[in-house]
């Protein structure tokens, strides 16, 4: 068990840098999950604690041993790669007892023993005298697993290990690698360009894009309060419904709307200056569609509120994903996308009358994208969804 | 359902054969028969129809000039054979021909491609080199070396003469004669191994040596646990191919004598069958010899095909 340091690493190949100055510290026994887009430099960190690729700057150290320099063989890490690099010569017995074999110190039972204990652990004790190529695509996965586990390391690494399953058995796989990673308690690092992997397995998720590390927090920080607007982006299905627009009158104004801040934001807007480009952004979640004569019930909202034509309708069955356009429009895709209760019938090209809460509006500077204010985590007359 | 059946059958038995013949006509095997069927007769006549008359003449007496005289047939010529020194001696040095050169082939070919597949530089231009002698033919190699080996101006000998060493007639003196053909060769076909191994190394994902090296084994373990096992069907089809050209080394040998009497030590099944056919015109005997050679050939051949229908790839 290790606690990992990475202290601005940086990556370059020829002239392109791949990692660029990260800094995370990695708790003992931490599920961390680094995620972003492909090319974002996610893999190349997770190779370099690995010792697969070599930092071109910066420090890895696994507790107080600095690693930079150390062959991936004495590193005692165990790495789950993404297309699972079983030994297809090799029986799944052989295939896990492989890492033992290499390690001095065990006997020929100790091996065996252990062997078949990780076996059971996954289920996959009926597998050991078969071949990988025998295997379906879960079962491969779960050697893979079990040849990282057999050798209890001072940290696993994952490489997508989940990327080549079908959607069912990757949402199954989820639960039960997190529920392992509890029970073994050994430090991971998971790398994964989906945010709903992220999001449901990580104790700390780490957001990044073109090398560089956007954010580094707790699932729901991440999704509630986002430093940027790439990861408000990036966090969320379907993602973060943006509006362009300047400040002015203390207030949001685009060529459609005119939304006036209330004075939590105007407050964190202190140093802005009026005229500046903003860039608004609400949770699909967060809009609410009123029926026809419910706007007028509450003063207050009326401020907030926007009529717009409804364009398409997807439904989930448990909720609908409503597209929204402005009247007049000149964009080809939806404006502004809100979900909805799946009981709620709504049609295409109807008109609504669409309600933005400002406790549930970011704001974020549309030159640097970086955020000025974030919603407010509780407030009144929240939508509560069931 | 009785009844059914009955009229089932007798329809059968009625219009059973214009039927059947339709169908056979129509069939994809006789309606492609002027695509397969001309090589197929070509091919029939000229290799099979060969090899049967060879077998044919190897059961006569035939010798000099004159008509084959099928009168007796019997396996005298066989039994003669396995009972002639010369034989003995062209058996062992095909043997050894066959082994060095192919073993020692696949060992150098798998060790130059292992360095081409650790990626240096110059790789592409390195692999030509390696992989050009495989372009020459078997008569400019047999006078690039006659010339190299040479015991006076050879540049073997010259080399070896100025540490002191020599002059070594290689192809004059019999113990020498065998291993420097057998080098020729190597030289020759180890960038074909080399070419045939490096396919196969790259067919291997890079993250199986990459798990390896997690798993803790150091590099020549990986090699020897996890890469070269996977390297099974490139050396069963390298090894079959340089067999086949170690046994088919005639060309060679002939071509550094021009003649059929090759360097002595080095006499194989293939020269000496030519040399009892066409110098010494034991027409039968010389025919015995070379349906023994194909017996061999066969049985270099035979346990790869079964290795391939066992893999389904046949």
């Amino acid at each position: 068990m290790a606690n990992i340091t990475i202290e601005t690493l940086t990556k370059r190949f020829d002239d392109v840098v791949a990692v660029d100055d990260v800094n995370v510290d990695i708790e003992d026994g931490e599920f961390l999950v680094l995620v972003g887009p492909s090319g974002c430099g996610k893999t190349t960190t997770l190779r370099m604690i690995a010792g697969l690729e070599t930092p071109s700057d910066g420090e890895i150290r696994f507790g107080e041993q600095l690693m930079n320099y150390r062959t991936p063989q004495n590193r005692d890490v165990a790495m789950v790669f993404q297309d699972y690099a079983l030994y297809p010569h090799m029986t799944v017995r052989g295939n896990m007892k492989f890492g033992l074999e290499e390690e001095p110190g065990f006997t020929d039972e100790e091996r065996e023993q252990r062997v078949e204990e990780v076996a059971e652990l996954l289920d996959i004790s009926e597998l050991l005298d078969r071949r990988p190529e025998e295997l379906s695509g879960g079962q491969q996965q779960r050697v893979a697993l079990g040849r990282a586990i057999v050798r209890d390391p001072e940290v696993f690494l994952m490489d997508e290990p989940l990327s080549n399953l079908d959607a069912k058995l990757r949402a199954q796989m989820r639960t039960e690698l997190q529920q392992l990673q509890e029970q073994l308690g050994v430090t991971t690092v998971y790398v994964t360009h989906d945010q709903t992997e992220a999001m449901t397995m990580s104790d700390r998720m780490v957001v990044m894009n073109d090398g560089i590390l956007q954010q580094v927090g707790e699932p729901l920080e991440l999704y509630h309060e986002p430093n940027n607007v790439f990861v408000a982006e990036f966090i969320g299905e379907p993602s973060m419904n943006f509006l362009d627009g300047t400040y002015e009158d203390d207030g949001f104004v685009s060529e459609q709307l005119t939304y006036p801040f209330d004075a939590r934001i105007t407050e964190a807007l202190d140093g802005v200056s009026p005229g500046s480009e903003l860039r608004l952004g609400i949770r699909p979640e967060d809009v609410d569609l009123l029926e026809s004569d419910a706007g007028s019930e509450d003063a207050v909202r009326e401020d907030h509120t926007i009529e717009m034509n409804v364009t398409v309708v997807e439904p989930m069955g448990n909720e609908n994903v409503v597209h929204l356009k402005f009247p007049d429009s000149s964009s080809t895709t939806e404006d502004l996308m809100a979900i909805v209760d799946g009981m709620r019938q709504i049609d295409a090209g109807t008109s609504v009358t669409v309600h933005i809460p400002p406790e549930a509006v970011h704001v974020f500077e549309s030159a640097s994208g970086d955020a000025l204010h974030n919603r407010q985590l509780e407030y009144e007359g929240q939508a509560v969804r069931i | 359902m009785a009844t059914h059946e009955s009229t089932g059958e007798s329809v059968a038995e009625t219009v059973g054969w214009r039927t059947k013949l339709r169908y056979v006509l129509n069939g994809d095997l006789v309606r492609s028969l002027p695509f397969w069927g001309v090589p197929f007769v070509i091919m029939g006549i000229a290799v099979y129809g060969g090899i049967g008359y060879n077998i044919a003449i190897s059961l006569t007496d035939t010798a000099g000039i004159g008509a084959v005289d099928w009168s007796s047939l019997d396996l005298e010529m066989y039994r003669q054979a396995l009972a002639a020194p010369a034989v003995h001696r062209a058996a062992l040095n095909t043997f050894v021909l066959l082994v060095a050169f192919t073993s020692i082939s696949l060992v150098l070919g798998l060790f130059l491609a292992i360095l081409l597949d650790r990626q240096f530089r110059f790789k592409e231009q390195v692999q030509m080199i390696y992989l050009l002698p495989m372009s020459l033919s078997f008569v400019v190699t047999a006078k690039l070396w006659v010339w190299m080996y040479n015991a006076e101006s050879g540049v073997i000998n010259v080399t070896l003469g100025l540490f002191g060493i020599g002059p070594i007639d290689f192809l004059g003196d019999p113990s020498y004669s065998l291993g420097a053909i057998v080098l020729a060769l190597i030289w020759q076909f180890s960038g074909y191994t080399m070419i045939v191994y490096l396919a196969g190394l790259q067919s291997i994902p890079g993250s199986q040596f990459e798990a390896a090296q997690i798993d803790g084994a150091s590099t020549v373990r990986i090699y020897l646990r996890v890469i070269i096992p996977q390297l099974k069907a490139a050396s069963v089809s390298a090894a079959v191919v340089l067999m086949v050209f170690a046994l088919k080394a005639f060309t060679f040998l002939y071509a550094l004598t021009g003649g059929y009497t090759p360097p002595k030590g080095t006499d194989i099944l293939a020269t000496l069958m030519m040399r009892e056919a066409f110098s010494n015109v034991q027409w039968a005997y010389g025919a015995a010899i070379a349906t023994m050679l194909l017996i061999m050939a066969l049985g270099v051949i035979s346990p790869y095909l079964y290795y391939q229908y066992r893999q389904g790839s046949l």
